[in-house]
């Protein structure tokens, strides 16, 4: 126990060390673009603490972010890499949208919107089982299949989006119509966030106590570390990897369907993406740790909100808080444990 | 009189407290063939690394030619003519044979010219009688092949004249081992001078022209072939008269003797039974055809054969993680070929895998996590493993002491080789298994432990286990067995009784398969 | 048979890009490493080589500022990971994201501008063979040297000490350090080199190919390069093959616009990655024992901090 505390506390050092140096970094970027640092710094931290609004849309971007990185994080437990989120999640959106458009319609609240959700996992599963039949029946690398899935998928968006479902009311733009009002959740007062942050906090720590605290968590994990070794031990890995998998993706398009839902209210080429690949990196940078994974989204959620309130502020072309995030990613990795040569 | 050319004076190295040799003298001279002899840890290693300019000398003197080395290293012995040939072969197996050797040659330049290199090559293993298809690939050689290609290695310097082996025996077959007997008295005739690490006595005896004996790292005696040689003083001297005289598995390791069972030991009734099998490998091949097998519940059955001969197959499919293509396998008449290992768990099956580290491993887990999988029957605590249960378990069971498995909360990633071996075994015997295969249960493990693993397979059989060992160690399978089965020519043959224990008769068996 | 002739120039111009990424990942792979970085290190190229041109006209420059910036892309890539530690795809993908976000960031006033990038020099007397004159011997240099670099790649790796080395580096890692060989300078060198050539092909895509810019140019071509590696069965030779068949995929798009083919743009553009997906497919059916050992070691995705 006292072994994984320190592991816990070193790693929190290493994350504030990482996130400093990155403010210093950034800081030479900043200057670079004849910014002063603390200005923008100052903005950052206004925008965030003087507006609901503001902290609203962190809130809004972590739910997705978060759920997406539990996508990520069990396949990697029993020994798959799922890169796939990113497509899935938007896999989920979509069926989401066409749902409620064209099927629940007429529905109520309490049964639309659930419904909705199911389909829109369902879509995210759905996408995610395509490279799971070619690792599973042919064997192939499911890293690459993942990750070229996700790029399919944005062209299936864009051929939609342009064509069969393109809002017959919305001005010929490249959209989808809107989902009716009564299948869009509720929100708070004076954001765009609501109850489903709590979903996602409330799913990672149902994903930690999972691994950590059950049997089949452990054998899970055990399938993780050496699937030869779990077939020696009788589990069944196969289905085990399936099933999980497929929960994952179904997670993802989860998150999808939340988005969708929340926010959206409709499908454009851009719909939700980048969403999928944050969460794989939030997850990715704590080590597959499902309660870390929490504030590595809400960091992932902050920087990316504050591109349009820097953009705004500043006059810096929100393109820049992204790059302030991958310098935060790379110092983290640059922090990891330091190998033996 | 031959010509010196290595002398050693008063050779000393030290490890921290530990003296792993000291006041080592002798000398070597052209066209002689020294064979450096000792038990496990005696200390040949560390001389013949000193030897090879591995290791920094911490006393004496090294003369090369009637020169003392001041600056010594394996770059300047190799220039100086020394060449080993190194027990793990550092062979890559996607490669061929040439171009392992055009890996291991230093200064052939920038471009890689195949035709000379191969040209000298065929030469040399023609010269040398060291047969083999330069062009092959090295994974589909078997182990007496590639130790041609180490050698040849060593020979491509020109400047070679003093070959190094150490340990060269160990994986070669009955019949390797003679023709590489021969190569020994080959490369003497041609003025080579020879040094050899071993600890197998008739080898020894066969090519020895100096006989240096190792004991707890000081050079204790030094036998001369014109003198006679005689095993049993040999074997004497290296375990040392009186002060801790090594147990009685130890001295027939050493002797490359055996001693047979009582051959008239009556088994019940088989409870492993399998008719016609045949198994098939990675590749497809039927690397074991048709085939019987049977083991009675209180018998030790030994399994034999060059590696390579279908044993991981064999155990795989006796455990349920391969298939049995064709044929029947029962337990005590219930058909287990192909079922899933679950049931053979639940009968009571269990297995020490050949390559534990490959098979059974999971790196981020704990010693005590690992008994947890198929090792202790834990109880369970609401959707979790009772991890007190099973620490308790842990703590009480008298194998894990004898088998002196490592701490519980040591991390699996971190353990050696040996260590994992023994969490290994312990695993697959607490279960009170009603069949336990154990495939080289002894590997990597010291005198001791190995005493414990034979003690605790013996206390199993006495307890009407079923046990299916297969090993290496003629001897060891010897000592053991109550029964022995050999794997050639993809066929299980035998079984075979104490009485028929003959090294020669078996060693043929494993080679040629047995005539019927 | 011009639209014959149209098809085969712009399946060559497609699949050069895409050449340089998958010998560079190739050789990288066959040294232990699988750089999944390519993608990024392509983009950068893109970005940088267009930059240095539009800013400068210099071409030779523009060459030359897209190898750095794609060594230096290498260079992270296998440091982190030798290093610290970091898992190589992890890592993969977060230089890519960091690649996406400085190219968007610096290439945004550059949009859609255009340049006189590298401009198509014709062979004399081979560039006038109907139908595959044109497509084969009228293009830029860039292109002319990915016809060789499969060949130069396969002499080095198979025909010289540095190939043998590296390979062994990335067969058995023990042996190659027990001959004496510096496995990390090996690898540090072919991984830099993976991230430098995709920087080429990245160059090649704005400065010779569209002669524009836009974000994200590099579209998953280099994820596509890392999965063609795969098809090849790491032999340099099979890189031509690979690379044309993508860049036929392609190709297709256009040439389905200009036969008015009613299928939607947007499904012909799957077509390169549903290719892809296909060809890995066939690939992975045939149990192929050319993979470098130590890439079969190569476990567990998802660990960085542990």
């Amino acid at each position: 126990m006292d072994e994984r505390l320190t592991k816990v506390r070193s790693f929190l050092l290493r994350f504030l060390i990482g996130v400093v140096v990155s403010f210093g970094i950034f800081s030479i970027f900043l200057v670079t673009q004849k910014q002063n640092p603390l200005d923008v710094y100052k903005a950052l931290v206004t925008g965030f603490t003087t507006s609901k609004y503001n902290v609203g849309e962190i809130w809004v971007k972590m739910t997705p972010i978060l759920i997406a990185g539990m996508a990520a994080l069990i396949p990697a437990k029993v020994g798959l890499c799922n890169c796939g989120g990113e497509g899935q999640l938007i896999a989920g959106a979509l069926v989401a949208n066409i749902t409620g458009v064209y099927v629940c319609t007429d529905w109520p609240s309490y049964l639309g919107i659930p419904f909705m959700m199911l389909m829109a996992a369902l879509g995210g599963a759905l996408w995610g089982a395509i490279p799971l039949f070619c690792k599973m029946k042919l064997n192939m690398n499911e890293t690459l299949t993942t990750l070229l899935m996700n790029y399919i998928m944005t062209r299936l968006v864009a051929y939609l989006v342009f064509g069969p479902i393109k809002d017959a009311n919305g001005n010929n733009y490249p959209m989808s119509a809107r989902i009716p009002e009564q299948l869009r959740m509720p929100s708070f007062a004076g954001s765009r966030a609501n109850f489903t942050i709590f979903i996602a906090i409330a799913l990672a720590i149902l994903v930690w106590f999972f691994f950590n605290k059950t049997e089949i968590g452990f054998k899970m994990q055990a399938i993780g570390g050496n699937e030869r070794a779990a077939q020696f031990a009788g589990y069944n890995v196969k289905k085990i990897q399936i099933i999980s998998f497929l929960i994952a993706a179904g997670l993802s398009g989860l998150a999808g369907g939340f988005v969708m839902s929340s926010v959206e209210f409709q499908m454009r080429e851009a719909t939700a993406s980048g969403l999928g690949f944050m969460g794989f990196l939030a997850t990715g940078i704590v080590g597959d740790n499902p309660l870390l994974a929490i504030p590595s989204s809400l960091m992932l959620a902050a920087l990316s909100a504050s591109g349009t309130t820097l953009e705004l502020s500043t006059g810096l072309r929100a393109a820049a808080s992204t790059i302030f995030m991958s310098i935060i990613l790379l110092t983290i990795f640059a922090l990891g444990k330091r190998r033996k040569s | 009189m031959g010509e010196v050319i290595l002398k050693v004076e008063n050779l000393r190295k030290v490890f921290g407290d530990f003296v792993a040799n000291d006041g080592i003298s002798f000398e070597v001279e052209k066209g002689k063939i020294y064979a450096l002899a000792g038990e496990n840890g005696a200390g040949k290693s560390t001389l013949m690394k000193m030897l090879y300019g591995v290791y920094k000398i911490d006393g004496g003197k090294i003369y090369i030619d009637g020169e003392e080395m001041t600056k010594y290293n394996p770059t300047i012995a190799r220039e100086k003519g020394f060449g080993m040939v190194f027990q793990d072969f550092r062979l890559i197996p996607a490669f061929t044979a040439l171009e392992n050797v055009f890996l291991s040659t230093e200064g052939t330049g920038f471009y890689f010219d195949k035709k000379t290199l191969r040209s000298k090559m065929i030469a040399l293993s023609e010269k040398y009688g060291l047969s083999m298809n330069v062009d092959e690939y090295v994974w589909r050689m078997d182990l007496g092949q590639r130790q041609h290609i180490e050698i040849l290695k060593v020979l491509m310097n020109d400047n070679c004249r003093i070959l190094i082996f150490d340990e060269p025996t160990s994986v070669l077959a009955p019949n390797e081992i003679a023709s590489f007997l021969e190569l020994l008295k080959v490369f003497r005739d041609n003025g080579f001078a020879i040094l050899l690490i071993t600890h197998k006595i008739h080898e020894i005896v066969e090519v020895a022209d100096v006989v240096h004996i190792l004991r707890k790292g000081i050079l204790t005696h030094t036998f001369y072939k014109e003198d006679g040689l005689v095993e049993d003083d040999i074997v004497a001297e290296m375990i040392g008269k009186g002060e801790d005289s090594a147990t009685g598995n130890d001295l027939m390791k050493i002797q490359g003797a055996f001693t047979g069972k009582a051959s008239t030991e009556e088994f019940k009734e088989p409870v492993i039974v399998g008719k016609n099998m045949t198994i098939k490998d990675d590749y497809g091949r039927m690397i074991i055809y048709n085939s019987n097998l049977e083991v009675s519940p209180g018998m030790i059955l030994g399994v034999a054969g060059i590696s390579g001969n279908g044993q991981r197959e064999l155990t795989e499919a006796l455990y349920g993680i391969r298939e049995v293509s064709s044929g029947t396998l029962t337990l005590n008449g219930e058909d287990i070929a192909n079922k899933n290992i679950n049931e053979h768990l639940k009968r009571g099956i269990r297995i020490l895998s050949e390559d534990p580290i490959r098979d059974n491993l999971v790196p981020d887990y704990t010693v005590l996590q690992h008994m947890a999988i198929s090792g202790f029957n834990y109880k369970k605590k609401g959707l979790n493993i009772d991890w007190h249960d099973v620490r308790k378990q842990f703590d009480e069971c008298e194998d894990i002491k004898d088998l002196n498995v490592p701490a519980p909360d040591r991390r699996a990633e971190k353990l050696s080789g040996g260590n994992i071996q023994r969490m290994a075994f312990a695993r697959a015997v607490i279960a009170h298994p009603s069949l336990l295969i154990a495939s080289y249960p002894s590997r990597g493990l010291d005198i001791a432990t190995v005493g414990a693993v034979h003690d605790t397979l013996n206390r199993l059989k006495k307890e009407g286990t079923a046990i299916v060992f297969i090993s290496e160690d003629l001897n060891e399978l010897f000592t053991m067995s109550d029964r022995l089965v050999v794997l050639s020519e993809n066929c299980i043959n035998g079984p075979y009784k104490p009485e028929e224990f003959d090294a020669q008769k078996i060693g043929e068996i494993m080679l040629k398969g047995a005539k019927e | 048979m011009d639209l014959l002739s149209n098809f085969l120039l712009n399946t060559i111009r497609s699949g050069t890009p895409i050449i340089y990424a998958l010998i560079g990942d190739l050789i990288g792979q066959r040294a232990g490493h699988i750089s999944l970085s390519v993608e990024g290190a392509m983009l950068m190229g893109c970005c940088m080589g267009f930059t240095t041109c539009y800013y400068t006209g210099n071409l030779p420059l523009a060459i030359l500022v897209s190898m750095v910036a794609g060594a230096i892309i290498g260079f992270l890539q296998v440091h982190f990971n030798i290093r610290f530690g970091a898992n190589m795809f992890s890592l993969a993908l977060a230089l890519n994201y960091f690649a996406t976000s400085i190219t968007t960031y610096f290439g945004a006033p550059m949009v859609s501008a255009s340049i006189k990038g590298f401009s198509r020099i014709a062979i004399p007397g081979l560039s006038a063979i109907p139908v595959i004159g044109d497509a084969l011997f009228n293009q830029d240099i860039l292109t002319y040297f990915t016809y060789l670099l499969p060949v130069i790649a396969h002499f080095v790796l198979f025909k010289t000490k540095l190939g043998v080395a590296l390979r062994s580096a990335g067969e058995v890692h023990q042996v190659a350090v027990a001959y004496g060989y510096n496995v990390k300078h090996l690898k540090y060198g072919a991984v830099m080199m993976a991230g430098m050539l995709a920087a080429i092909g990245g160059c090649q895509l704005s400065c010779a190919y569209t002669m524009t810019w836009t974000a994200e140019m590099s579209g998953g071509r280099g994820f596509i390069a890392s999965a063609l590696v795969i098809l090849c069965s790491w032999k340099p030779l099979r890189a031509y093959f690979a690379a044309y068949m993508f860049g036929a995929a392609q190709a297709l798009q256009i040439l389905f616009q200009l036969l008015v083919v009613p299928i939607p743009t947007n499904i012909v553009t799957m077509a390169p990655y549903v290719v892809t997906i296909i060809a890995l497919a066939f690939i992975s059916l045939n149990k192929n024992p050319t993979m470098p050992e130590e890439l079969k070691k190569i476990g567990r995705p998802l660990e960085i901090m542990n």
